[in-house]
């Protein structure tokens, strides 16, 4: 009898014990149910007085009759809108400051890691989440023609591991328009002297990723040397880590697709900005599919006349386009602004929302995360007055990974 | 019968409701009057220490100080029983509200940096290299028109006991404007300034050139003179000119019908140019206002006597660290010294607390942080000047009633006693203990800390 | 001269009186002292109220309040004396000037190669700072090593307690080379002249954290960079293959992260300096036992406060971080930002009395912690027997705010008295 006491005592002690390592749920992450009047999930449609469940820092359920289990906190936003977190592509946030982004000395600087220099909590970042942005990616400036690797990353976290999504997010390379200014007396003063560069990068990485892709599927013997600088980016060549580039005017915008798609294979590289007349290369990037990154500028003059940058890519068929603010050239918190102008500036409601949540996450392969409401991906999700285009709107609350990081009756109103 | 009762009742409420607002006034909450009761008050006032002694306020100014605490009847009493109390602290020279706040180095990216040359905005340089200011300051200006009075920082200053400050543009220039006193805690920006002229400032220290510092002071308070001469002899000229005119009207015609007197004809006086600078120099020149010239070595000291014995204006010397040297030549001319933010001076090889060294002569000594950030340390470094030989009475009267009389501020602040508004500071221990931290701030008799907002 | 007997007789007393005198000598550097009737603090736990220290060749060998003292012994009386440990400095150049060198790195320079050995270092010692870690400039990443020096005066000599006791890193804007075309594009000058790229590389954060990441790679650089970063690279492995600590100079979050991460790639012993945003890691600080040295403005004999006039604000200090992180039980060390105010050190702590900490553990941060950071507390930083004879004798005087520093001592010998 004793022993059979024992042995039970021993049981519950073992069951206690494994317990208490049972994921509990967080305090501050308890299962919420958010009951809102408009629900824009973007990818699948608008419900209308429908409920999302968020447990463990994903979207469990989206629907319109869906019974809230207990323990769930209800939060009430029937009368309002509910939205996916933002997404945008190109931004320089994260960080505290010039010193942060950009060293300007090399125009090749392939090793710079923008992971180096985050910080979370600035003032920047709890502007962004107040305005309802999420998700960014955080990249080196232009002040070089290849400025480093830059951060896909939440706005905010209780620390770093949980903050980015993913790293490195992109290989940022700036083909004209800013980095020229810097050099004297060496090559890349002109456009033909960083093209030079950057091919020879390029080719550089690739010769690299041939080399061990060869030994590692035993094609090849001899075991390649290790470069510390391309060791990391070698997955440019295998499709997943995206090169983001930004560039403007007609000839370099026709430079970028010719050699990064045409020349280099690499299909999912990225325009962004394309202004001051680089929209005539239209037809030729619809064709090739390219992702075009809006912003901060949305319009051109161009030969005498004013044009909205994203209507003019749209009428020459390119489809994928996203919206950024290219901040701190202008504020993190001013994305939905740039949507509203950009429909001012001739496009669809549709469209622009699409170009602020899911266009960006599918062009960096993070779709599965973000850029809309649907069960499974991540519980980042903003409740705004109304209609985000409509700049008398504003936030309410954000939530990011199932935590509410903001709230305006918590917090006073931010933005 | 129930008639009655209700109009008894409605009777009963109507007295009622017409008391309750009397009800403070019964217990003389009517106008913020308190009696503080303290183990030690040190009242600056002739050196007066008071045990188990306490303060009468009334209308924001002390009407007593009792030798043994006493009450009076329906007065909301405070007990510091525990407590040490001291007069509000006052910072005799800083530059407090004046910080450099262009921006914040870690939140927002700093301005561009436009290229000396090409004037190519660059805005990628990061760190902006910020220069000490020489900022050009004029006699006429004054820091009370520009001081940022809602710098959070002067709650810091406030919580170490600090209570009034006499603020300057912070400049290298020779001229640093007009100082006025600030009464921190204040509730209103009216009050915040107590005194918008408290003096006029010039720099001979900081300067290895002080000739030349010299000779330009000079210059401006001769010009100023001259000025006024200028407008003297205007005003004489423009009285002769209508006097003159006043003749030509009344004067009786001549025999032949001329008229006009026999002197020649004068003509109108040009009004001279109103000059503000000179105005406001004048107003140092008229003792109006104390100067202050910051001076630490003999040689700058020596050239601010010079000033005084020319002009004879009312000298008051900031810094004053060499002037322990000459001290028959500041008691002679009833110089003061507002000294800071250092307290020992090493001579070769020699430490001399300056600060005693001019106490001992009998010169009145305030003390300053001479900075926009140093006041929480003035009690500290004071310690270390008790450390080093001063009394810790002497130390106190520095912060108070010095720095009050060299401001001609006596009969409001610097001292607990009949008359002066009542700010003082309550601690939980000795002034200038180390360990020692400030209980309580009281100002014109209202508590602002502990309570009141200011958290700790 | 001749021979003579009375020649010998007179010979042989004058070397016998050389001998003796340089007996005498040697008798008198191989004595012993013993000082009684102390309040002893000996930082190392124990606190005797009356007590004895017996010091022979300049080593302590005994210390309590029942300890035997030889009859030939020379007896300091100091009865109503408090005695500490002499104070040690755990951040201070020694020397005029920034360093003026191009090179970012440069781990093979060290501190004692610019640290005058022969200066007279009185204005620290008779304020009790009898050692100090003579650090590398703040103005390039790696400026080399630092070493501990106890400081001589008065004609003993200053002397060498450990050689290559630390290397220096620092991080942030400060270490940061400036690019040199900011003035663009005017031509090519005397003024303005071309500077190879290589020298002005790194000009941000970012390149800075990228090139010191690199650095401590086990197989760090190709191409460009490697001509000019390999030596570095090279004599960087000898340093931490010795195990040096790893002073890092800090102010920011990230900066911190790339601190605690560079330490952990290679395994070292991680110190903070300055790391103003320190609050964020305490959790981390305490699990990975890493220490920090605190820069503070606060200085008793006011040199106008470092935030005056608008100036260069980029140093912040820790004033408000310390009594937090003393509470929290990281080891802290203290130092001035101001190096004028090193002498004030003992002041400097006390200051702090004011949080509520007591005086025992700020005199904790200037004398044992820094010995343990700098992994000499075998020999400095407390009274117990095998330490150095480096005491310093106090006195409560009526009147003073804190105790009156009266004799120094320094390896047995009084070096300063009132």
């Amino acid at each position: 009898m004793r022993d059979k006491r024992l042995i039970l005592i021993f049981c519950v002690m073992m069951c206690l014990s494994f317990a208490a390592f049972l994921p509990g749920a967080q305090k501050d992450r308890p299962p919420y149910a958010i009951k809102a009047g408009k629900i824009l999930t973007i990818t699948k449609g608008i419900i209308q007085n429908g409920v999302v469940l968020v447990k463990d820092g994903k979207i469990e359920k989206v629907g319109k009759d869906i019974t809230i289990p207990a323990r769930y906190t209800v939060i009430d936003a029937s009368e309002d809108w509910l939205l996916p977190g933002m997404v945008d592509i190109h931004s320089h946030t994260g960080g505290e400051g010039y010193g942060d982004i950009n060293d300007m000395v090399f125009s090749l600087n392939p090793g710079l890691r923008i992971l180096d220099t985050i910080a979370l909590n600035t003032a920047g970042l709890e502007r962004a989440v107040a305005a309802g942005v999420t998700t960014i990616n955080h990249i080196p400036g232009s002040g070089s023609n290849n400025g480093g690797t830059g951060v896909i990353m939440k706005t905010a976290g209780d620390d770093l591991d949980e903050v980015v999504l993913r790293f490195p997010g992109v290989l940022k390379i700036a083909q004209a328009g800013n980095p020229e200014r810097r050099w004297s007396g060496e090559i890349g003063t002109g456009r033909m002297g960083m093209t030079w560069h950057l091919r020879e990068l390029m080719h550089q990485i690739k010769a690299y990723h041939a080399e061990w892709q060869a030994y590692e599927s035993g094609v090849s013997k001899e075991k390649p040397e290790k470069n510390v600088k391309f060791e990391y980016i070698r997955e440019v060549f295998d499709g997943i880590l995206p090169v983001f580039v930004h560039v403007a005017w007609f000839q370099p915008v026709q430079t970028v697709f010719r050699m990064y798609h045409d020349e280099l294979g690499l299909t999912n590289a990225v325009i962004t900005h394309g202004e001051f007349g680089g929209y005539q290369n239209g037809p030729a990037i619809s064709t090739r599919q390219v992702h075009y990154d809006c912003g901060p500028r949305l319009y051109d003059f161009w030969e005498d006349s004013f044009r909205g940058l994203i209507t003019e890519y749209a009428k020459a068929g390119v489809k994928n386009i996203s919206i950024n603010t290219d901040a701190v050239g202008s504020g993190q918190e001013k994305l939905f602004l740039q949507a509203a102008m950009a429909v001012r500036l001739g496009i669809d409601d549709k469209t622009a929302l699409e170009g602020i949540t899911i266009n960006g996450a599918r062009a960096f392969g993070i779709d599965d995360r973000v850029g809309s409401i649907e069960v499974g991906k991540d519980a980042d999700l903003v409740v705004w007055t109304g209609n985000p285009l409509d700049v008398r709107n504003h936030v309410l609350m954000t939530m990011i990974n199932g935590k509410i990081f903001y709230e305006v009756s918590r917090d006073g109103q931010r933005y | 019968m129930k008639n009655n009762k209700c109009l008894r009742q409605a009777a009963c409420l109507f007295i009622c409701a017409f008391l309750i607002p009397a009800f403070p006034a019964l217990f003389g909450q009517e106008d913020g009057s308190i009696y503080i009761k303290a183990k030690k008050i040190y009242t600056s006032d002739g050196g007066r220490i008071v045990t188990a002694g306490g303060i009468l306020v009334e209308g924001g100014k002390i009407t007593r100080v009792d030798a043994k605490a006493r009450p009076p009847k329906n007065v909301k009493e405070l007990d510091f029983t525990k407590n040490i109390i001291i007069p509000g602290m006052m910072d005799a020279y800083s530059h407090m509200g004046f910080r450099d706040e262009d921006y914040d180095v870690r939140t927002e990216p700093p301005p561009p940096y436009r290229a000396p040359l090409t004037g190519i905005y660059l805005l990628f340089y990061g760190q902006q290299e910020r220069q000490p200011s020489s900022l050009r300051v004029e006699p006429r200006f004054k820091a009370s028109d520009a001081v940022y009075s809602r710098d959070p920082r002067f709650k810091d200053f406030l919580l170490e006991g600090i209570t009034t400050a006499a603020i300057a543009i912070p400049t290298t220039n020779l001229s640093g404007g007009v100082a006025f006193i600030g009464k921190l805690g204040s509730g209103s920006p009216e009050d915040f300034v107590m005194s918008d002229t408290a003096g006029a400032v010039f720099a001979f220290a900081g300067d290895r050139n002080v000739m030349n510092r010299y000779g330009d002071l000079h210059k401006m308070f001769r010009d100023a003179q001259d000025y006024r001469k200028s407008w003297e002899k205007y005003k004489k000229d423009l009285k002769k000119y209508q006097d003159q005119q006043i003749d030509k009207t009344s004067l009786p015609e001549g025999k032949n019908g001329e008229k006009g007197s026999e002197t020649k004809d004068i003509q109108e006086p040009e009004e001279p140019k109103k000059d503000e600078n000179h105005e406001a120099i004048l107003q140092a020149l008229d003792i109006k206002v104390p100067v202050l010239i910051r001076a630490s070595r003999e040689n700058e000291v020596q050239a601010a006597l010079k000033i005084q014995d020319e002009f004879k204006v009312r000298l008051v010397l900031v810094g004053g660290q060499e002037a322990y040297k000459v001290p028959q030549d500041l008691l002679s001319r009833k110089v003061s010294v507002i000294a800071g933010p250092d307290v020992i001076l090493n001579k070769k090889g020699k430490r001399i607390n300056y600060i005693r060294e001019l106490l001992a002569d009998g010169i009145q000594v305030a003390f300053c942080s001479s900075s926009s950030s140093g006041a929480p340390l003035l009690s500290y470094r004071l310690a270390y000047a008790v450390q080093h030989g001063l009394s810790r009475i002497q130390a106190l009267d520095t912060v108070t009633a010095h720095a009050a009389r060299i401001f001609g501020l006596s009969d409001r602040i610097g001292s607990i006693a009949a008359g002066r508004d009542a700010d003082f500071v309550v601690l939980d221990g000795e002034p200038f203990g180390l360990s020692t931290r400030v209980k309580g701030i009281y100002i014109g008799g209202r508590q602002l800390f502990p309570e009141e907002g200011i958290q700790e | 001269m001749r021979m003579t007997n009375r020649n010998r007789i007179k010979a042989g007393c004058f070397f016998t009186g050389l001998l003796l005198l340089l007996g005498g000598g040697i008798c008198a550097f191989g004595n012993t002292v013993a000082i009684s009737g102390a309040e002893i603090h000996t930082m190392d736990g124990r606190i005797w109220e009356t007590g004895t220290i017996l010091i022979t060749d300049g080593k302590i060998v005994a210390v309590g309040r029942d300890v035997s003292v030889p009859e030939d012994a020379e007896i300091i009386e100091a009865g109503g004396h408090i005695l500490y440990p002499g104070f040690i400095a755990s951040s201070g150049l020694f020397a005029p000037g920034a360093s003026e060198n191009f090179e970012s790195f440069s781990p093979d320079a060290s501190a004692a190669d610019r640290f005058d050995f022969y200066g007279d270092y009185i204005r620290f010692v008779r304020r009790g700072v009898t050692s100090a870690f003579v650090s590398m400039p703040a103005d390039r990443i790696i400026p080399g090593k630092g070493v501990v020096v106890r400081l001589g005066s008065r004609g003993n000599l200053s002397s060498l307690l450990k050689e290559g006791a630390a290397l220096n890193i620092n991080l942030g804007r400060e270490a940061v080379l400036p690019p040199m075309t900011d003035i663009f594009p005017a031509p090519v000058s005397i003024e303005n002249p071309l500077v190879p790229s290589i020298k002005q590389f790194p000009s941000s954060s970012l390149g800075g954290f990228w090139l010191l990441a690199e650095l401590f790679r086990p197989d760090p650089f190709t191409g460009e960079l490697a001509r000019y970063y390999q030596n570095a690279a090279n004599s960087l492995k000898e340093s931490l293959e010795a195990g040096l600590p790893l002073i890092v100079r800090c102010r920011e979050a990230a900066e911190i992260r790339m601190a605690i991460r560079l330490a952990r790639s290679v395994g070292m012993p991680l110190v903070l300096q300055g790391a103003e945003d320190v609050e964020e890691w305490i959790e981390i600080l305490k699990e990975n036992d890493i220490p920090v040295i605190a820069e503070t403005d606060v200085t008793p004999n006011g040199q106008g406060h470092s935030r005056d006039f608008g100036e260069k604000e980029d140093r912040w200090s820790m004033t408000e971080n310390i009594p937090v992180l003393i509470r929290q039980g990281i080891r802290v060390a203290i130092v001035p930002m101001d190096e004028d105010g090193l002498p004030d050190l003992f002041w400097i702590t006390q200051y702090f009395r004011r949080y509520g900490i007591d005086a025992e553990e700020l005199i904790r941060t200037i004398t044992l912690n820094p010995a343990k950071i700098f992994g000499l507390e075998g020999r400095i930083g407390s009274l117990s027997p095998g330490k150095d004879a480096d005491i310093l004798f106090f006195k409560r005087e009526a009147g003073a705010v804190l105790p009156v520093l009266k004799k120094v001592m320094s390896q047995g010998l009084i070096v300063y008295e009132e």
